[in-house]
């Protein structure tokens, strides 16, 4: 028998049977807006990044993403049109704990529809944001909450599940990291985290392309490339962790100097000891998420993808072979015809680098376009670009401050024949 | 007796003397000639046919004096003249006499006639009229003549300039693809590129030279065209660039107007008409004066008596009233007034055609000016940039350029086709309308060396 409270329930569900569209509205369940509890406790070192700040509704730990455009600098000189999270592509890393009841709250800034997808979470699989499938999409305006109890522990990330590779091209993604309940062991005394991601940032375009399935042009740790990516600090003897992600259309040979790495976990968690394995290069393929843990050694070790081009800024896959062509003779007479023609890549590629870097073509390429080799160490151009960093560990590291480049021991350093 | 044929022997003569002849006035040709070709007087006298010209002007000078053909043209303009006058001279008076032996008297019996063509004293001023028309038509000719020659030497010029500087845009064309294969050479003997690709490259490089053999041609063909018009020896050479366009064009009934004024073979239509209804007027008026003449006849007969009195003689138009010559004169007229018809509509034809090239000529040059030229030039600079930093090729960068400079030559193509336009117009107001002075065009692409050093400046690196 249906009773006038009956009624208006059952009115109330027609009308999300009519919609699809599940809503609730509470006073509780407002976004936060002002987040009391700021990400100073963050465990987690986001290369270039932060973790997001969150706020505890009783015993709910609630976030809020605002998916938005961004105008995001992949390295001095380079800018471009992104979308991403709460002003930044990647968008903040996620914090929790294993355990925790959390809240998430997605509002959509945009003008196209998105949703979001935890990638590697164990949840409900209404809570699994693939648009079209687990849910409507979340219009432009629209605010959505995704809300689950974490059952698991390990390095995870989140990423939209609506238009996904144009919404990723422009660089939506971030990182959703659980920490154990119980704490593991060996401590880990540096966690730093990054996402692995390739851009079709034509030069002298200001857009990202989402069309380009192969030929990207920037390769970047957390949205940025060398030598704009953040250097890896510790202190001789840490023991260092360092999270990867990769969202990016290829896999990547993750290589560190001067160490053998364990690969000690992934979205799976930190994994049982027994199956830990040392590397010095480590593949990170597409979807996946590895961490690797080390014991640092003092010194400025580089750390890099191992797939050479992913190393380098924008350059031309049509460009003509340069090496061995002897052509010097001919410049004066190629300049009466083309002012300012100058001659690179004649003894290898090296040549160009010292041009751009330390001369006088320094500025002289397209604009918004970053060159093809780039930074400045103490001994010349490094001519890397892209996914290249460097771990620096030092003795007597002040544990906040770049120690400057390394000073080695004599003895301890390659020396010239004389 | 005698007194009375004295006094008409004088009356005759002195009738004769008193007609003047036509004068073929070449110098007001000339002068007209000059006057349309705003040239001034004391250089033409001065110019020197051994010495070429630099400017058009100066070019028009040493026409005026050194090609054979303005003379040629004067010197038809005397014959035409002297035909007219004799054309137009009253026939002499005719004497005729008779000498008879009479067998029945003694002596001699005598008989002279003194005939004057009296016909052709009343008919003088009306012959002398039409003989001025005719004239008038021939210094219009001459005039025409003239300065049709000098509009060829503007046309040739304004062919030449465009010539000139294609053939310069052309060999920097064929040299920038020459060094395109060279360096392609380069990059093969490197290992670095396939067969194909370098003969890609030398390819490119052939058709650019047959370009470039074929423009210093067409240079060198419209030096001697210039040079046969001045009537000189030596080559001349371009020391005067081609200019841009004026702000505006003329407008179709400006150019008509004066056409009508001032063409010279609208005036000889109107000159040939108006002469035509007045040669049928006479024709109408003298219908019935047919052939008269008037004189003295004297007889000395042999018996001794001399008689001596006036004589005339009449044709009577009894069955020939000059009917052909009238319906002869009334087709010449109509002919020449359709003539004229036919002239007007040719010339206003003309002005429209050569008026609407030279306004599509504008807005070709405007879209190159406006649009496609600055594109190059951006798309050239952008090449260069993407050069520097590895994302574009040696061999882009090359053709890149190549390409600008085939643009730049189909930019100047239609600049002459603008200037040669003008000057078509120019020959149909009868050289009376002349596009404005405006300043010389200037092609960056010519002058790369300051560029060069300029960028040198900047980037003093030499590898
Ligand atoms: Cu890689």
């Amino acid at each position: 028998m249906s009773t006038r409270r009956n009624f208006i329930r059952d009115a109330s569900m027609l009308s999300l049977l009519a919609t699809g569209i599940p809503m609730r509205a509470s006073a509780a369940l407002a976004p936060p807006a002002n987040t009391k509890k700021n990400a100073a406790d963050a465990r987690i070192i986001t290369l270039n990044g932060r973790s997001l700040d969150y706020r505890m509704n009783a015993e709910v730990k609630e976030f809020h993403l605002i998916a938005e455009p961004v105008e995001h600098e992949f390295a001095p000189g380079t800018v471009a049109k992104c979308w991403g999270y709460n002003g930044t592509t990647p968008g903040p890393t996620i914090e929790v704990t294993e355990g925790e009841r959390i809240r998430l709250f997605v509002t959509n800034n945009l003008n196209e529809h998105t949703t979001m997808h935890w990638h590697g979470a164990l949840l409900p699989c209404g809570m699994d944001g693939i648009g079209g499938v687990t849910q409507p999409h979340i219009q432009p305006g629209e605010t959505w909450v995704y809300e689950w109890t974490v059952r698991q522990h390990g390095t995870l990330m989140y990423h939209p599940h609506a238009d996904e590779m144009t919404q990723m091209a422009f660089g939506m993604m971030g990182l959703f990291i659980v920490h154990p309940k119980q704490p593991t062991t060996p401590k880990v005394d540096r966690d730093y985290a990054f996402l692995l991601h390739n851009w079709a940032m034509h030069p002298g375009t200001y857009r990202p392309d989402p069309s380009v399935m192969v030929d990207f042009d920037l390769w970047t740790f957390n949205s940025k490339t060398f030598p704009a990516i953040d250097y890896l600090y510790a202190s001789s003897g840490d023991r260092v962790r360092i999270r990867v992600g990769n969202l990016s259309m290829w896999n990547h040979p993750i290589h560190l100097h001067g160490h053998q790495f364990y690969v000690t976990g992934s979205d799976g968690g930190r994994y049982p000891q027994a199956i830990w394995r040392p590397e010095v290069t480590e593949i990170v393929g597409v979807g996946q998420m590895r961490d690797i843990e080390f014991d640092a050694v003092p010194g400025d070790w580089a750390f890099h993808c191992h797939m050479a081009h992913h190393t380098m800024g924008p350059m031309s896959h049509n460009f003509p072979n340069m090496v061995g062509v002897q052509q010097r003779d001919l410049v004066e007479r190629i300049r009466q015809v083309v002012p300012g023609y100058w001659t690179h890549g004649e003894n290898g590629m090296a040549e160009h680098a010292q041009h751009i870097v330390g001369g006088h073509h320094r500025n002289s390429g397209p604009a918004n376009t970053m060159p093809m080799m780039d930074g400045m160490g103490p001994y010349g151009p490094i001519e890397m670009g892209g996914m290249f960093t460097i771990v620096k560990v030092r003795d007597d590291w002040d544990g906040k401050s770049n120690p400057g480049w390394f000073n080695h021991l004599p003895g301890e350093q390659a020396y010239k024949l004389e | 007796m005698y007194r009375l044929l004295a006094i008409a022997l004088g009356c005759l003569w002195l009738t004769g003397c008193a007609i003047r002849p036509l004068e073929s006035g070449r110098d007001q040709v000339l002068q007209q000639t000059q006057h349309r070709l705003r040239l001034d007087n004391a250089a033409i006298t001065e110019k020197n046919c051994s010495a070429a010209p630099a400017t058009l002007a100066d070019a028009m000078h040493t026409a005026l004096l050194c090609n054979p053909q303005v003379q040629i043209a004067l010197a038809e303009l005397d014959i035409s003249t002297a035909e007219l006058n004799q054309q137009i001279r009253i026939d002499n008076p005719n004497l005729g006499l008779t000498v008879r032996d009479s067998d029945s008297e003694s002596g001699v019996n005598i008989e002279l006639d003194l005939l004057a063509p009296v016909i052709d004293l009343i008919l003088y001023p009306a012959r002398k009229s039409a003989a001025q028309a005719t004239l008038d038509r021939h210094r219009q000719f001459t005039l025409a003549a003239i300065l049709r020659l000098a509009n060829d030497l503007e046309n040739a010029w304004y062919g030449w300039q465009v010539a000139d500087l294609k053939a310069q845009v052309g060999n920097r064309f064929a040299l920038t693809r020459q060094l395109n294969a060279e360096l392609g050479e380069r990059y093969h003997q490197a290992g670095n590129i396939n067969l194909h690709e370098f003969a890609e490259l030398q390819i490119n490089a052939g058709t650019a030279g047959l370009l470039e053999d074929q423009l210093n041609i067409e240079r060198k063909a419209m030096q001697i065209k210039i040079q046969r018009l001045l009537g000189i020896r030596q080559l001349p050479k371009i020391q005067q660039a081609l200019r841009i366009l004026p702000d505006s064009d003329p407008d179709v009934s400006t150019i008509w107007q004066i056409a009508q004024a001032n063409h010279p073979l609208l005036q000889a239509a109107q000159i040939n008409t108006d002469a035509l209804a007045q040669s049928l007027a006479l024709e109408r008026r003298f219908r019935f004066l047919l052939d008269f003449g008037a004189g003295v006849s004297l007889e000395k007969e042999a018996g001794g008596g001399t008689s001596i009195g006036p004589a005339i003689e009449l044709e009577l138009p009894l069955w020939n009233q000059n009917q052909a010559e009238i319906d002869a004169a009334q087709g010449q007229l109509s002919k020449g007034q359709q003539q004229l018809l036919a002239l007007h509509n040719h010339f206003s034809a003309e002005i429209q055609l050569a008026l609407g090239q030279m306004q599509l000529a504008r807005s070709r040059l405007a879209r190159y000016r406006q649009q496609i030229l600055p594109a190059y030039k951006t798309k050239m600079e952008q090449t260069l940039k993407e050069y520097n930093y590895m994302l574009t090729g040696p061999f882009e960068l090359l053709e890149t350029r190549a390409e600008q400079m085939e643009t730049i030559m189909a930019f100047l193509d239609d600049l002459g086709s603008y200037w040669q336009s003008a000057s078509k117009l120019s020959r149909l107001s009868g050289g009376s309308w002349s596009p404005a002075k405006t300043a010389a065009l200037q092609l960056d692409v010519l002058a790369p060396e300051t560029q060069a050093q300029q960028t040198e400046q900047n980037h003093v690196h030499t590898p």
